[in-house]
């Protein structure tokens, strides 16, 4: 219990880095798009001809700040997940460290959270490839 | 009365000798259990190899390591950063890699397996498109400037 205590408060921490890491890089990422950091596009889109992987992410990041979660869940649906679970347990656990723990423990972690997260990727990247090239639906 | 006094009293001492004879024979039988159970203590007494008594103790919980944890998030982002940079990608990958391995060492899990699995897969993927994009970047360029952008 108390090593599940402790993986939780080395993730909450890690996720605070995270989360201004985070922030550092979409200001950045704003800022440095005039100058065409990353106008290139995907090179697995020029170079093999089939959406890769994180094909899609940055438009469904795009879509979540603009509030639209639908349109977010069919660019990437790991967008959506990481931003839900992600949220959910840092504002339960800062909720709950603030309050000492007094009304409620916080959002646990689990490992199938990660292994879910895997699942989504595969599923999106056959999908979509499935999608472009049988049906010709494109993102 | 009298007599039927003194016809029972032949028969009261019978019992009472009954009763003294019953008592002997169960304080014989008991001093017998006695005996024998002295004796089977003396048998396990002698016994040099006792087997211990079985412990039951609560199975230990798996706990996840917080590099295994790191390690997987790191190799899932270095095969989405494909799409971004692949030069980011690669050095994501090889933190998720070292990550994982060193959480190896603190003690083997599925999630640190499925670190390194990830960023191995990332880090080929994204190792192969560099290699073809620098090797044959100009042919498959001069190939889609001729041919249309067929996809």
């Amino acid at each position: 219990m108390n090593q599940k205590k402790k993986l939780e408060d080395q993730l909450y921490y890690a996720g605070l880095i995270v989360f201004v890491l985070s922030i550092l890089a979409l200001w950045i990422y704003y800022r440095l798009l005039p100058l065409q950091l990353f106008a290139d596009g995907c090179v697995w889109q020029r170079v093999l001809g089939i959406y890769c992987p994180g094909c899609g992410g940055t438009r469904a990041v795009n879509a979540l700040l603009h509030g639209n979660i639908l349109l977010s869940l069919w660019y990437h649906p790991l967008v959506p997940y990481t931003a839900i679970l992600f949220g959910a347990f840092m504002v339960s656990q800062t909720a709950a460290r603030s309050t000492k723990y007094r009304y409620f423990k916080g959002m646990r972690f689990h490992n199938w959270f990660l292994y879910l997260a895997l699942v989504i990727l595969i599923i999106n990247f056959v999908g979509k490839n499935l999608l472009r090239f049988v049906w010709n639906i494109t993102l | 009365m009298d007599g039927n006094n003194f016809s029972n009293e032949p028969d009261n001492q019978d019992n009472l000798s009954n009763q003294n004879e019953q008592t002997t024979e169960s304080n014989q039988n008991e001093q017998t259990t006695e005996s024998n159970n002295n004796v089977y203590q003396d048998y396990t007494s002698n016994v040099q190899n006792q087997v211990p008594p079985t412990q039951y103790s609560a199975p230990e919980e798996k706990q996840t390591n917080v590099l295994a944890v790191v390690g997987m998030i790191l190799g899932i982002l270095s095969i989405i950063a494909c799409c971004l940079n692949t030069y980011i990608a690669i050095i994501v990958g090889i933190a998720g890699l070292v990550c994982s391995i060193l959480s190896q060492k603190q003690g083997k899990s599925g999630m640190a397996i499925a670190g390194i699995v990830c960023s191995i897969i990332g880090l080929v993927l994204n190792l192969s498109i560099l290699v073809i994009g620098l090797v044959a970047g100009p042919a498959l360029q001069e190939f889609v400037n001729q041919y249309g952008n067929y996809f």
